[in-house]
C-alpha cells in the first residue's frame, strides 16, 4: 500500500484539475520517451481534454436550483407539485384503499349489503 | 344462517375489490389512446368533473343507504364509476404531464422531486384518511367533493396544455406573462395552394 504513494498521479485526474502541465509530463514520460511533443502524446492529452469538455456535468446532482432560479422554472415546477397532489388527493385512495375500512364502517352503522335473493 | 350470510358477503366484498382495480385499468388505458386527441386539460377537467359527479353519487347513496339499506348497490356501482372515470382521465397523465412540463436539462431532478411529492401526498392519505373516517365516516366524503372543485378551478386557470407542444414552444408558453393563456392560444396558419406558409396569426 506505501508504494501507491510512489505511483504517478492520473492524467485524467490532473486534467480535471486544472493541472495540465504535470499530466502532459507524465504523458511525455511514460508514452513519449520524455517528448511532450509526440504524436502519440499529444493526441491522448487532446482527446481527453476533448471528453472532459464533452462530458463535464455543470449541474452537480445536489443542485436543484435550476429548477426554483427563474418565473418560468417555478411555474413548472408548480405543475408538477400540483400534478403530484392532485392525482392523488381526489378522493380516489378513499374509494381504493380504504374500501374495506369504509365497508367496516358501514358495518358497524348496521348496514350490510343486502343478499340478492 | 347468519355465519353463512356473513361469508357470502365476504366473498362478494373480495370480488368487489378484486373487479374494482380491473376497471380502472380498464379506463385508463382507454384514456392514454386519447391523450393526444383531446389534449392533457381537457383530460384532467373531464375526468375530475365526472368523478366530481360519481362522488356527489356516492355520497348521495351513501348517506341514503343509512335509512334504506338497498341503496347500499348504488354506494359499489359509484365507487366503481368514480373508479373509471378517474383513471380515465388522470392515471396516464400522472407522471406525463409532470414530465412534460419540465425542460429537458431538469427533467431527471424534476421527476424526482415529482416522485418525493406524490410520495408526501400518499403518507398524507395514509395516515390521514383512516383518522378521518374514523372520526367522521362517510361525510369524509363532502370534504373531498369541495376539495374536488378546488382542484378543477385550479387547473382550469392554471394548468398549461402540453399537448403536441415542442420543448422549444413549452419555453416559451413557461416565459409568457400567462403561461396558461399563452399554451391554450390558438394559432391559425395560412397556407398557399402549395403547401407553403402564408401568414401566421398567432
Amino acid at each position: 500500500m506505501v508504494l501507491i504513494l510512489f505511483f504517478p498521479e492520473s492524467p485524467r485526474w490532473l486534467i480535471a484539475h486544472d493541472r495540465r502541465e504535470e499530466a502532459l509530463a507524465i504523458f511525455a514520460k511514460y508514452h513519449g520517451e520524455g517528448d511532450e511533443q509526440s504524436p502519440v502524446v499529444q493526441l491522448q492529452y487532446h482527446e481527453i481534454i476533448e471528453q472532459m469538455a464533452l462530458t463535464r456535468n455543470e449541474n452537480p446532482w445536489w443542485d436543484f436550483s435550476e429548477l426554483l432560479n427563474t418565473r418560468a422554472a417555478r411555474y413548472r415546477l408548480y405543475m408538477v407539485i400540483g400534478m403530484s397532489f392532485i392525482g392523488q388527493w381526489s378522493g380516489n385512495n378513499v374509494v381504493s384503499y380504504f374500501m374495506v375500512r369504509l365497508r367496516l364502517y358501514l358495518a358497524r352503522s348496521q348496514l350490510t349489503i343486502p343478499s340478492p335473493k | 344462517m347468519i355465519k353463512n350470510a356473513g361469508i357470502t358477503s365476504t366473498n362478494k366484498q373480495l370480488l368487489i375489490n378484486a373487479i374494482n382495480p380491473i376497471f380502472s385499468m380498464m379506463g385508463a388505458v382507454y384514456g392514454a389512446t386519447l391523450l393526444d386527441k383531446l389534449g392533457r386539460r381537457v383530460m384532467m377537467l373531464a375526468g375530475l368533473g365526472m368523478g366530481l359527479v360519481a362522488y356527489i353519487l356516492l355520497t348521495a347513496f351513501t348517506a341514503a343507504s343509512e335509512t334504506h339499506p338497498n341503496l347500499s348497490y348504488g354506494v359499489i356501482v359509484s365507487i366503481f364509476l368514480f373508479g373509471v372515470v378517474f383513471a380515465w382521465g388522470f392515471t396516464p397523465l400522472q407522471t406525463l404531464y409532470a414530465v412534460e412540463c419540465l425542460e429537458n436539462r431538469t427533467r431527471a431532478k424534476g421527476s424526482g422531486l415529482n416522485f418525493l411529492f406524490l410520495n408526501v401526498a400518499i403518507v398524507v392519505n395514509t395516515y390521514g384518511i383512516s383518522v378521518g373516517i374514523a372520526k367522521i365516516g362517510w361525510k369524509l366524503y363532502l370534504v373531498y367533493i369541495a376539495w374536488i372543485v378546488v382542484e378543477l378551478v385550479l387547473i382550469y386557470f392554471f394548468f398549461v396544455e402540453t399537448a403536441g407542444k415542442t420543448l422549444e414552444e413549452m419555453h416559451d408558453v413557461f416565459n409568457a406573462d400567462n403561461p396558461r393563456k399563452e399554451s391554450t392560444k390558438k394559432t391559425k396558419v395560412e397556407i398557399d395552394e402549395a403547401g407553403r406558409v402564408v401568414n401566421i396569426d398567432a
